[in-house]
């Protein structure tokens, strides 16, 4: 009997070696410290946004068009409310994507339905957002209009070729967007205004509506 | 031990001199990521460095529902990506990486151990930037694949796919380098 050990694993030892602790001069975290004390301070600015009173007035709209009722009346009300004017498009200059269609748009397609728009001073605006993902299985749009949450408002797929859709009434001004791709991917709205880059956030989009 | 969200909070409310225990909870483990990212001790601290400067500056922007330890390394592979991209030179992929934290069976052999390790270094290096940073976030970060794709903003499938290949890859390195 050979009490010959087997090789090891080369990449688990390749792992074991990169994990080892690296020793750091503790003058590199004082230097660090000494630039962070005169840097000036932290600010919330540019971060999420905090809602305005108007747009909180839009989101509480928004929020009773979804509750209360059921999706389906709700998005009937909506496309009656769609078919009104085409009030604005947004640029179609198209960035690509890695696996996406470059079809992706954000439309501002008519007037808020006199119920919502009585409910508060700014006129909503209906919007519909459209990403062409054929491969996805889900898609959502996440913006500075509701917290960059990335669960609240699913899109439809209402097409074969992967279209997916969806629909809600926003205030005029700016609003940064993105759609999130499989709960992860984070994808730009090539064909929108991209959002000024910052490292920190994914990438986004701006949609201007106009009062 | 306060949370890495409590100490923000407090730096947030004008207490500076608490962003120093991020920095001592994150500095060394991100220095030595920073290192293998882009080949060289010096870029790697100046990364890290510049990366808590980035972090400190846009603490408002830190949401508590991410990792900061994540959020933080976001930043950080965006610094190395920008590093690397100028083409800095890739060096010495284990740099002062100390024996003495090494185990027993390296004490026997040192100049074996940094035959290895520079085996290991050129292996690593021949690897596409792609690759390297998702086998070094997946294995030796310990990331899922879910907080891979918030820290480099790819799918979930193109990182799987990456980290299959990057060890499928390594393995056939490595064993070339055993063979001979």
């Amino acid at each position: 009997m050979s009490d010959r050990k087997p090789a090891p694993d080369p990449l688990a030892t390749l792992i074991t070696e990169l994990r080892a602790p690296v020793s750091v001069d503790s003058a590199s975290k004082r230097r660090l410290m000494e630039l962070v004390r005169k840097a000036p301070p932290p600010t919330s600015a540019g971060g999420t946004p905090r809602l305005t009173p108007s747009r909180s007035r839009a989101l509480a709209a928004i929020r009773r068009m979804r509750g209360g009722t059921t999706r389906s009346a709700s998005a009937s009300t909506l496309a009656t409310a769609a078919g009104i004017a085409l009030v604005l498009a947004v640029g179609a200059q198209d960035r690509g994507g890695p696996g996406m269609s470059p079809s992706r748009r954000a439309v501002v397609i008519g007037d808020s339905v006199a119920s919502v728009a009585s409910a508060i001073r700014d006129t909503l605006r209906i919007v519909q957002f459209m990403l062409t993902a054929p491969a996805a299985s889900h898609v959502a749009l996440a913006g500075d209009f509701n917290g960059w949450d990335t669960r609240a408002l699913p899109m439809t797929r209402e097409s074969r070729d992967g279209r997916w859709a969806v629909t809600l009434a926003l205030a005029p001004g700016r609003h940064n967007y993105a759609y999130v791709v499989d709960d992860t991917q984070w994808v730009r709205d090539p064909l929108g205004t991209p959002a000024e880059p910052n490292e920190l956030t994914p990438p986004r989009s701006v949609l201007i509506i106009n009062r | 031990m306060e949370s890495d969200a409590a100490v923000v909070r407090r730096v947030l409310n004008g207490e500076v001199e608490a962003f120093a225990t991020l920095v001592e909870r994150y500095f060394d483990h991100y220095v030595r990521f920073a290192i293998h990212l882009v080949g060289n001790r010096e870029d790697a601290e100046e990364v890290v460095q510049d990366t808590f400067l980035r972090a400190y500056r846009a603490l408002g922007r830190y949401e508590e529902r991410e990792r900061f330890g994540a959020w933080l390394l976001r930043i950080l592979v965006n610094r190395a990506r920008t590093v690397s991209a100028i083409g800095r030179r890739r060096e010495k992929m284990f740099p002062d990486q100390v024996d003495d934290t090494l185990p027993e069976a390296a004490e026997a052999h040192p100049e074996e151990r940094a035959a290895l390790r520079e085996e290991m270094a050129r292996a690593l290096d021949q690897l596409g930037r792609d690759q390297r940073e998702a086998f070094l976030l997946h294995y030796v970060e310990g990331l899922s694949y879910e907080e891979m794709a918030a820290v480099t903003g790819s799918g979930i499938s193109a990182l799987k796919m990456r980290v299959k290949r990057s060890c499928e890859r390594l393995r056939e390195i490595l064993q070339g380098v055993n063979r001979v």
